[in-house]
């Protein structure tokens, strides 16, 4: 179940919204649960982070939809805001409240439908995938989006993550192939970067929450071409 | 015989001096012309006195010697000219060996006829004077023909390297008889060895000019294109402006009409209907971005008029404040090359509701994400790992990405294509230099 919120003065648009979505979830096979708001101010008075994706108009009579979305990611910092617009240049800077996208007034359904289609695939992106590792005879699940890199020291593996770091013994390779599609890359033949967390690349080193990395000539230049879809795909 | 041997020191000094001389009058000065009458003044001194200890001074510091006296040279062209210092390695090896030739040529023609009987004193310096003049007005009006276009050379460090290796090989050869006879390149009659001389050094100038002449065109070639790929832009601009503003001319007449008909209508609710129509209009034609970046404004804006005309819809959200560390000429290589590629994509699909391009510039962190991307229905085709272009002419297409990746690792970033089910993405990624601008631009 997708729960959608749409924030909108004109009651036109919201039908043909509503509308779009049941045509999309008909399409589709996707379960939405849809709430309508008519001003930004509504929906701010008691935001409970309960939505994953909200339809919202920017031009709105009491809370203009910019500032609905500012106060939206001081509580909430997953939900996809997706702007509605007949003016182009009040979506420019939707960046400041990471809203990577908006649809444009009129809206038309394969327009509205993509926009949905890339909001939705990336909500599916985020489920969390966990590693299992021993630990002292213990079996403990590591969220895999917690963990910073993975270092390999001959036959012991170094999980460095946001709870402390952890060895098992294990092989870099092996961890490579399990971690595929989860944005996970080499830097070097010792590290296996998350790269959820890098924060800065040189020529020679890539800083990843903090630390700094070598990167090798051979690895780099995948490196950075798999960060660059990473980070160009993580705002879509 | 013995006073035949070789060239006296001073012709050395003299014929080394003037071929500095000859450049320091063609090219650019640095100081005024008194600074630099004095520094040749000094460097004839100086010139002099080394040829002098090399001709005192036993045959093993013959090469320390003429290692001096190719430094003081290189330093007065460093010094009396604007040059960079590949540029004066270049010039210097042009003026070493002219200089080298000169003597060599007037020497062996004055031996000739020494040998004949001539050995007036009058006739020695005569020759000197009259062989010297002409040869470098002779170098003089060579070069300063090949540098009236061109300050500068704007040789690289390699073409500088070449010249400097050929000029001290040809200086190598030609005197190699001088300090060994006993060598396979070594003559042994005096008369031969001269002519050895001047010949090895005349194919010496020869090389080095027609390298010079070489490097000359190739950067002349080099300005026409890029001024040609200006004013191929500035067409391109002007055409569009043209078209927007018979875009504008045709939205006037337009209005017209319909505050014509406005004006005729009695009823309330069917007036604010067609002023609300009107409004919408207006609003759709107002292409106007506001990014931060000047630059990328204008791109965007003449892009949009475009796509506004081509029923393409263009969604931007940019931070352009972003792109501050970025020269301009690669930001309009980036945006205008992926914008480009991205309206020839979508203008091939029927349905105008799927011409769709979206623009993102967003920071993470440290690294610069600029993505642009577009659906697509056709197929598109892989060549080993290397996106094939589905334009038809192969060979003036796929170059568009190919200067936004040449731009991005410009920048130490990279500029990753991929596909997300039916969008085609360009991922730029660049990272972001500290404030201070040690990485990613020189």
């Amino acid at each position: 179940m997708i729960r959608i919120g749409i924030i909108e003065d004109d009651p036109q648009y919201v039908e043909q919204f509503t509308g779009y979505i049941k045509k999309y979830a008909e399409e589709s096979g996707e379960k939405f649960d849809i709430k309508i708001f008519s001003d930004g101010i509504d929906l701010v008075s008691d935001y409970n982070a309960s939505y994953d994706i909200l339809f919202m108009d920017i031009q709105m009579k009491l809370l203009d939809g910019m500032s609905t979305a500012k106060s939206i990611r001081k509580m909430d910092k997953d939900v996809i805001i997706i702007f509605v617009t007949n003016l182009p240049q009040f979506a420019i800077q939707g960046y400041e409240v990471e809203a990577m996208n908006y649809v444009l007034k009129p809206v038309n359904f394969f327009a509205f439908s993509q926009e949905l289609l890339h909001a939705i695939k990336k909500l599916k992106s985020k489920t969390t995938f966990y590693l299992n590792i021993m630990q002292e005879s213990k079996m403990i699940r590591l969220d895999v989006s917690r963990i910073f890199y993975i270092e390999s020291q001959g036959h012991t593996i170094l999980y460095h993550t946001e709870d402390g770091t952890f060895s098992n013994r294990d092989t870099l390779k092996n961890l490579e192939q399990k971690l595929t599609g989860k944005y996970f890359s080499r830097c070097n033949n010792c590290y296996l970067v998350n790269l959820r967390h890098v924060e800065k690349v040189d020529r020679n080193t890539v800083t990843v929450a903090g630390v700094m990395l070598q990167t090798s000539r051979p690895k780099r230049k995948n490196f950075i071409n798999e960060l660059a879809i990473y980070v160009g795909g993580e705002k879509g | 015989m013995n006073e035949i041997m070789d060239i006296p020191k001073v012709y050395t000094a003299l014929a080394e001096w003037a071929g500095c001389l000859t450049f320091v009058l063609i090219l650019k000065p640095r100081f005024s012309k008194w600074v630099t009458t004095g520094c040749m003044g000094v460097l004839l001194v100086l010139l002099y006195a080394v040829q002098y200890a090399i001709g005192v001074l036993p045959v093993s510091l013959w090469i320390p010697g003429m290692l001096i006296a190719l430094g003081l040279m290189f330093l007065s062209l460093l010094i009396c000219c604007e040059l960079s210092l590949p540029d004066t390695g270049f010039i210097w090896a042009i003026a070493f060996l002219a200089g080298e030739f000169a003597a060599a040529l007037e020497w062996q023609v004055y031996s000739f006829f020494y040998g004949m009987g001539f050995r007036a004193g009058w006739v020695k310096y005569g020759f000197l004077v009259v062989f010297y003049l002409t040869t470098f007005i002779l170098f003089f009006h060579l070069e300063s023909k090949r540098f009236q276009e061109q300050e500068k050379l704007q040789v690289t460090v390699k073409e500088a390297c070449s010249a400097v290796v050929i000029g001290v090989g040809v200086f190598l050869i030609s005197n190699i008889s001088y300090v060994y006879t006993h060598t396979p390149f070594s003559g042994r009659m005096s008369t031969e060895i001269f002519y050895i001389r001047t010949l090895v050094d005349f194919a010496g100038v020869v090389i080095l000019l027609a390298f010079q002449d070489r490097v000359q065109d190739l950067q002349v070639r080099q300005t026409l294109n890029s001024i040609q790929g200006i004013l191929q832009r500035q067409h391109e601009y002007y055409l569009q402006s043209k078209a927007s503003i018979e875009l504008i001319n045709q939205k006037y007449h337009d209005l017209k009409y319909q505050i014509e008909i406005i004006r005729q209508e009695p009823h309330q609710e069917m007036r604010d209907k067609y002023l609300n129509e009107i409004e919408e209009g207006i609003k759709a034609y107002e292409a106007q971005n506001k990014t931060g970046n000047s630059v990328l404004d204008t791109i965007l804006t003449g892009k949009n008029i475009y796509c506004l005309q081509h029923d393409i819809t263009m969604k931007s959200v940019v931070d352009g404040t972003k792109l501050h560390f970025m020269e301009v000429m690669d930001i309009c290589s980036i945006f205008g090359n992926a914008l480009d590629n991205a309206i020839e994509s979508v203008e091939k699909m029927e349905d105008a509701d799927k011409r769709i391009i979206r623009v993102a510039v967003f920071s993470q962190n440290d690294l610069l994400m600029i993505r642009i991307e577009n659906y697509f229905e056709t197929q598109l085709k892989v060549d080993g790992g290397v996106y094939v272009t589905t334009k038809k002419n192969k060979k003036y297409h796929g170059y568009g990405i190919k200067s936004i990746c040449y731009t991005a690792e410009k920048y130490g970033g990279t500029a990753a294509i991929n596909t997300n089910g039916q969008w085609f993405q360009i991922n730029v990624l660049i990272p972001i230099p500290d404030k201070t601008g040690i990485d990613g631009k020189k």
